[in-house]
């Protein structure tokens, strides 16, 4: 036919009964038309699968400037090694990224191979570089606050002042293998790296990031099993499974992080079945309701947490230097007393630092006796017989349980004379303070970030900046001299006498702080959640991975 | 025209709208449906929803402020001093209690008691509807301080009451002391009731109650009231649609506020138990029929206070707002679907016009209507199958002009064909009838056209006819001759100076060509003689034209009637020739040929006879002209040749003698196959030798086509088989041939017989041309003997064979075996003896050179006339076999005057005579060369000088044949 205008009956034909239909379905399909569209034309994250869980909104999830979140750290990213219970229970390090390694004899020196194949959630290969990175990064960043995890690397000071360049114990031998040279021995070294301050994070993105890394999500790429993919201010993060994942997928289908503070918000949510993990700890006088509700009982989790509560007492404040003063207030303390008034009694009287659970807890301490008679002798003895002003330090945004403690500290040394105070400070100043050495007397819980007396001696004792930095100001330089020479005893036994003998002087002799108790955690869990995990700390943030919701 | 696309195409358009709408209408039937139900379930949940938020938030009012006093009172408590006073901790066991803690705790209690008591009253004053508030102790904490109650006292305030006693709560009666042991069971905050509360008269109530706890322990409970019949209101206000209400439902499912049920009675009967179990209705459909059979639909949720809110709607109201919808959209749907068919149908009207337009043109054309108009343009293909359509009409009627007129003419000469001629003919005839005229119809055959041909080529002999044609044409009319093929026309005429007319026409015809023109012949009919069918008239006229056959001379003939029994003999012959092969009316005679010599049969001719059921015997005079005419002949003779051939083998195997038979060829037998293959195949099949069967072929069939005939004849005798000339004389005989052709056997045609006694001239004849056979050595024949002078004349010149009725009519196979049988027979001659009898038969007594030799040419025709005779010498006797007259007369005249000619041949020699020849006739038998001069003195003294040889010699009786010549006399 060609280029002619070609008439076909059967083509015009069909396509006017097409039109007809078309019309006849539009005009009886018009009158319904909202029901086509009644699906949502935006598209949204499905979260109905999602574990929501409370969060309190940090200013930055930079797990090497923070040492309050680490939820992202745990979850987004990955570290050389984890803290993890072997098959027998017993709580180990175990391979993470690193998949093997090995210590020189003289325990100076760790071979690392990294795991093969494991890639960062942008496609980026993971390589020994990366780890430099992070660790050189750690070293050097301004707002750094978790040095001490790679403090006892060869040159880490050095770097870490900027009379170096570079890390000077750390060798890259390949893409996936390097060793990591210590300054000295230090046994606690591999614990360590398994804190979330030691999670890897891949060079390039974060390179590029600069400011941005721990902040947008984008720029907050991790090997992890979840990928940061939404933080919205004030309401939440949303949190994607990495389906590249070197350890394969999570159970659930992302985590819904949700930053509520209100303790009744938190109640109501959870109640409606909002909430799939809820921690009594956040719920003050509310919590009651939980413990005794018919309908919670069977959800009811109990967690021994590796942690201790204790109350810090800064020898560098007059009359807190005096020992005799700080006995005083350690015996003249009803510490069961204040277990019951404060967590109904849920835990245990903790007579040292090292607390139940934690390698090295020492059962065969003495008990620090409730004796306020012998506080009142020794405060006489001290020539405070009429008392002292005593501030104890509370921040704005503690739980009840720490205001309740504090209140009821307070009424158990003004029993005995002291005229003590709680004092309440707003969250950014107190931390300030207590990071300068400046508060008094607050109380605080200590939750082991790996397991290893280390951790717990070192971080308050280890260095006069580190007694200082929690405001304890421990003077004797001897002691601090000691717990740092403790940490390059290979022989884990004369170690561990060490650990313990110094855990006796510092509390016992020195009554450098307050041992208060360790507690027992409760979570109550959402009906659907079937598969409460926790980690071998006590924690659930760091094992949100491993738990599902039906 | 109920079958036009246009209705099909329109019918379709409708069924299948009608079609679709029926599948939309059912498929929108059923997603509208589901859809509104779907809707109604959005919209009586939405309801649901809307009016438990209202009652929600009422109630959430209150277990605020409950929630808000609990926690102050939590708060307010001292934890400290109870655990001082052993409330609380591990030594919280009251039986431990010392008195100075109880003391203490009871006085703490007492004071924070009063306190609470303040601050409560303070927030149920500023809550909606509460009707009573309390704070009720655990026991376990004191046995005095019992917490406090208020109630609210009209409408200014609330008056404090007695504080409960729990103690007095039984808790086997749980309708009372529910309130109480429920929250302490269920440890959390939450709604109890509806309950009948004792103190306010059994009056129902709704509490919101908070446990106290202190450090793990239990410190009392904390609670507000409301009455039900607040919420009631709250609910039966509620109007959902025209007719739809709310009812509130235990969660079990009995009522607590319905417009109809009484409290405690089961609702829905119908609604399966299960349903209730689930906190809301959400998205499901509940339906059920009320009391009055009406569907309903209901929805519900589940309000804090732990009871369900029902909303509840007739179906029938949910849904009017869609049925309305439909109906209003369904007289625009039939609407719309009639103005498509209607359009469909004026759109599809437009586009088969032209169509159909050629749909009847077509039809037109298929009824051979060639003047249709086709002039529908367009470039669609409707426009390109017009322009189809009329180029093939076009193509068509050329193709159909071309074929009419290549139908209707000559192609030579233009004329109109057969054909044609007999429409045209029929057309001018029935004209001149009416005209009251006498039409003639004409047939003309030029004489001698393949001659004509043969001379001057196809070119001229075409020239020739297309010259006669115009001249005919010119003279009868163009339109009312026509050329019927070859050298025949044909044209219809008037009968009014017709010969005039004729003859001017014959006359132009001369000058055809430019004068080379041949005879025309003309045969004329007569209409009057019968107004016949045209063909039938041409066929008569050209019966009359054929009657002209051989003229030499332009000329014509009428029909007539005579004519018309001939051609209905010749109709006859050829409409049963088939009939009568198969039903054997054709059967093959056999007459004798006797040689003249010795009188005894030496050949027999195969004769075919037609006898005939209907007309009795038919003379193959009829039939076999007419046979020929019809080109059938070439079935008989075959046919005769194969009986005269069973005759033969089974005369052979019966041990009689067989004589050779002769059988005659048409000249239709040479065009139809090669005759002379086929003749000699059926010869040898049949086990005969060659020369026992003689093909007869008549003269006037070889002068017609003389070399072709030459050649066949050549070729038979090849073969061995002898040739004979059939009918020699019987018409316009050319002698041509006999010079060149070489034969057998000439056979005199019987006409001859019938003239000899007319006079002189034809014994003249006769004797002449049997001396030329005799001299070129050639046998002769003579048919229709029928008298015994005819033989004796016949023997005396020569003739050799004979046949005739004299001997015998030809006769039938079983004849035959009867006149053996009666020994009537004319006997057989041995056909060993044949070539003997020949050779004297053949000696020319008027040839000397038979006694001379062949090869003495020096005494040829010298003494054509001296006496001559054949004599048989046998031993003991000598016989005249042959004589010429003027050994006649000189026997005669010397030796016996006396002399008559005897019957029988041989005849005996004078016995005067016997001594004279007997002697030398030995000798010359025995002679050198065979060959002798003798004188001898005659019976007058005078002394003849003879010439005698000796020419033949019988192979089965010795006897020897000589010729005599008597040369001199003196």
């Amino acid at each position: 036919m060609g280029g002619r205008r070609s008439f076909r009956v059967q083509t015009l034909l069909a396509m006017f009964l097409l039109l007809t239909v078309t019309f006849v379905c539009a005009g009886c399909g018009g009158k319904d038309s909202s029901a086509v569209s009644t699906q949502p034309a935006q598209q949204n994250l499905d979260t109905s699968k999602f574990l929501v869980a409370i969060e309190e909104e940090p200013d930055t999830v930079d797990f090497q400037c923070t040492s309050i979140h680490y939820t992202i750290a745990t979850n987004v990213f990955d570290r050389l090694v984890e803290m993890k219970a072997d098959e027998s229970g017993d709580v180990k390090v175990m391979p993470s990224l690193a998949e093997s390694w090995e210590e020189s004899k003289d325990g100076k020196t760790y071979t690392f191979h990294l795991r093969k194949g494991v890639t960062f959630s942008n496609g980026a290969a993971l390589t020994s570089s990366d780890v430099l990175y992070s660790f050189t990064r750690l070293l050097t960043h301004p707002d750094s606050c978790n040095q001490d995890i790679v403090q006892s690397i060869r040159g880490a000071s050095a770097l870490a002042e900027g009379k170096a360049k570079e890390l000077e114990g750390f060798k890259v031998l390949s893409d996936s293998d390097f060793t990591i040279t210590l300054e000295q021995p230090f046994e606690a070294f591999l614990a360590c790296l398994s804190m979330p301050g030691a999670s890897i994070m891949d060079e390039e993105t974060t390179t590029e990031a600069g400011d941005r890394f721990g902040v947008d999500p984008a720029s907050t790429i991790g090997t992890g099993p979840y990928i940061l993919k939404e933080w919205e201010r004030g309401k939440g993060m949303m949190l994607v499974p990495n389906e590249s994942c070197w350890d394969g997928l999570p159970k659930n289908a992302g985590l819904d992080l949700r930053f509520i503070t209100d303790a009744e918000k938190i109640r109501m949510m959870f109640e409606k079945g909002e909430l799939d993990i809820l921690d009594l700890d956040d719920q003050g006088s509310s919590a009651e309701f939980f413990i005794h509700g018919d309908i919670y009982q069977s959800r009811i989790e109990e967690v021994p947490p590796i942690g201790i509560s204790y109350i810090a007492l800064n020898e560098s404040v007059a009359p807190l230097d005096d020992v005799r003063v700080r006995k005083a207030l350690q015996l003249s303390l009803d510490r069961a007393a204040l277990l019951d008034i404060v967590y109904s009694g849920r835990g245990s009287v903790e007579n040292g630092i090292f607390s139940r659970g934690l390698y090295g807890f020492n059962s065969d301490l003495p008990a620090i006796p409730y004796d306020a008679s012998e506080a009142k002798r020794l405060l006489t003895e001290a020539g405070y017989e009429k008392g002292f002003d005593l501030s104890f330090s509370v921040k704005s945004s503690s739980t009840q349980a720490e205001m309740k403690l504090a209140e009821n500290a307070v009424d158990m040394w003004k029993s005995i004379g002291i005229n003590a105070s709680v004092k309440v400070i707003d969250e950014d100043e107190f931390m300030s303070l207590r990071k300068g050495g400046k508060l008094a007397c607050y109380t605080a819980t200590w939750t082991a970030d790996y397991n290893d007396p280390d951790n717990y001696l070192y971080t308050f004792f280890g260095t006069a900046e580190n007694t200082a930095f929690r405001s304890l100001c421990y003077p004797k330089k001897d002691i601090i001299g000691r717990v740092q020479d403790a940490r390059t005893i290979t022989d884990p036994a004369k170690r561990l006498r060490e650990y313990q003998d110094l855990e006796r002087i510092i509390v016992q002799e020195d009554a450098a702080w307050i041992p208060l108790f360790s507690r027992t955690r409760l979570y109550v869990t959402s009906e659907r959640l079937v598969d409460f995990q926790h980690a071998w700390n006590g924690s659930v943030k760091n094992v949100y991975r491993a738990m599902s919701v039906g | 025209m109920m079958n036009s696309i246009r209705y099909k195409v329109t019918a379709i358009t409708i069924i299948e709208i009608l079609l679709a709408i029926l599948c939309v209408y059912l498929v929108s039937f059923t997603i509208v449906q589901s859809e509104n139900d779907r809707r109604s379930v959005e919209m009586m949940d939405l309801l649901a929803q809307d009016t438990s938020k209202s009652f929600e938030e009422y109630a959430t009012g209150i277990a605020r402020s409950v929630e808000m006093v609990a926690n102050l009172t939590t708060d307010s408590l001292d934890s400290a001093k109870l655990s001082r006073c052993g409330a609380i901790g591990a030594q919280s066991d009251p039986a431990r209690r010392t008195p100075e803690q109880t003391a203490e705790l009871d006085s703490y209690l007492s004071e924070f008691s009063k306190r609470i008591q303040v601050e409560t009253a303070a927030v149920a004053e500023h809550t909606h509807g509460v009707e009573t508030y309390y704070f009720s102790i655990s026991p376990d904490l004191s046995t005095t301080e019992r917490g406090f109650y208020y109630s609210r006292v009209g409408r200014t305030g609330f008056a404090a009451q007695e504080p409960f006693d729990k103690q007095k709560l039984d808790p086997n009666d749980p309708t009372h002391s529910a309130w109480y042991f429920l929250p302490i069971q269920r440890g959390r905050p939450s709604w109890i009731g509806p309950f009948p509360a004792t103190s306010l008269n059994e009056m129902l109530i709704c509490s919101y109650v908070v446990p106290i706890y202190k450090s793990g322990t239990f410190i009392g409970l904390l609670g507000m009231d409301i009455p039900l019949d607040t919420i009631v209101e709250l609910v039966s206000s509620i109007h959902v649609y025209d007719t739809g209400y709310a009812c509130l439902l235990n969660a079990d499912g009995t009522v607590i506020y319905h417009p109809e049920l009484k409290m405690g009675s089961t609702f829905g009967s119908s609604i399966k138990n299960e349903v209730f179990q689930r906190d809301a209705s959400a998205g499901m459909l509940i339906r059920h029929e009320d009391s009055a059979g009406a569907e309903c639909q209901m929805s519900f949720t589940t309000l804090s206070t732990g009871m369900k809110l029902v909303i509840i709607a007739p179906v029938e109201e949910i849904n009017a707002s869609s049925r309305a919808l439909a109906r209003t959209i369904l007289p625009i749907v039939i609407a719309v679907v009639l103005a498509i068919a209607l359009l469909g149908f004026l759109v599809m009207g437009r586009l088969t016009d032209p169509l159909e337009r050629l749909t009847a043109a077509s039809q037109r054309l298929a009824d051979a209507d060639y003047d249709v108009e086709l002039n529908y343009k367009s470039n669609d293909e409707v426009g390109a199958l017009t322009t189809a359509f009329r180029r093939m009409r076009d193509q068509i009627q050329e193709d159909f002009d071309d074929l009419n007129r290549r139908v209707n003419t000559d192609e030579l000469t233009g004329l109109p064909n057969q054909r044609h001629f007999f429409k045209l003919a029929l057309e001018e005839r029935d004209r001149l009838v009416a005209c009251g005229k006498h039409p003639v119809v004409l047939y003309f055959n030029l004489g001698g056209m393949k001659h004509y041909n043969r001379r001057y080529g196809f070119d001229e002999g075409d020239s020739l006819i297309v010259d006669v044609a115009h001249i005919l044409a010119r003279h009868f009319g163009e339109k009312l001759t026509s050329r019927f093929g070859q050298d025949h026309f044909a044209a219809v005429s008037d009968e009014e100076n017709l010969e005039d007319r004729l003859w001017a026409a014959l006359e132009d015809c001369k000058h055809a060509n430019g004068g080379k023109a041949v005879p025309v012949s003309v045969g004329i009919y007569r209409n009057d003689l019968g107004n016949v069918d045209v063909s039938v008239a041409c066929d008569c006229a050209k019966y009359a034209c054929d009657q002209r056959r051989g003229s030499y001379f332009s000329g014509f003939s009428y029909f007539e009637m005579s004519m018309k029994q001939q051609i209905d003999m010749i109709r006859y012959v050829v409409g049963h020739f088939d009939e009568a092969l198969e039903k054997e009316w054709i059967q093959v005679y056999y007459q004798p040929i006797v040689r003249a010599v010795s009188g005894k049969v030496c050949d027999e001719e195969a004769l075919s006879r037609w006898f005939d059921p209907n007309k009795g015997f038919i003379s193959p005079g009829d039939f076999i002209p007419a046979l020929e005419g019809a080109g059938l002949i070439y079935r008989l003779d075959p046919y005769v040749l194969n009986q005269a051939l069973l005759k033969m083998k089974s005369q052979q195997e019966m041990g009689l003698t067989v004589v050779p038979h002769s059988i005659n060829l048409s000249r239709s037998d040479f065009d139809a196959c090669d005759i002379v293959e086929e003749t000699c195949a059926r010869v040898d099949a049949a086990g005969i030798a060659h020369n026992m069967i003689t093909i007869e072929i008549t003269e006037s069939i070889i002068g017609k086509d003389f070399d072709f005939m030459k050649g066949q004849i050549e070729r038979f005798r090849d073969l061995g088989f002898p040739v004979w000339i059939d009918d020699f004389g019987s018409g316009y005989s050319s002698l041509d041939f006999l010079q060149s052709v070489e034969f057998d056997l000439i056979k005199f045609d019987m006409s001859f017989m019938r003239k000899l006694d007319e006079g002189k001239n034809s014994k003249i004849v006769l004797v002449d041309l049997m001396r030329m056979a005799t001299a070129m050595g050639v046998d002769t024949i003579c048919e229709g003997v029928e008298t015994e002078e005819q033989v004796r004349f016949l023997r005396e010149i020569g003739c050799s064979k004979l046949q005739g009725y004299y001997y015998c009519k030809a006769i039938s196979l079983s004849e035959i075996a009867e006149r053996n049988r009666k020994g009537i027979q004319i006997g057989y001659e041995n056909p060993e003896e044949s070539d003997y009898f020949e050779g004297i038969g053949k000696v020319n007594l008027h040839d000397l050179s038979t006694v001379i030799s062949e090869e003495d040419k020096t005494m040829q025709n010298a003494f054509s006339t001296v006496p001559m005779a054949v004599m048989e010498v046998s031993a003991d006797a000598v016989r005249f076999v042959r004589t010429n007259q003027s050994y006649r007369d000189f026997i005669k005249r010397y030796f016996w005057p006396s002399l008559s000619y005897a019957p029988s041949v041989p005849s005996a020699v004078p016995p005067a005579a016997e001594s004279f020849f007997r002697g030398h006739a030995l000798e010359c038998c025995e002679a050198k060369g065979g060959r002798i001069f003798f004188d001898e003195a005659l019976p007058d003294g005078s002394t003849a000088s003879c010439l005698m040889r000796h020419t033949h010699t019988n192979p089965v009786t010795g006897t020897a044949a000589v010729v005599v010549a008597v040369l001199s006399i003196a």
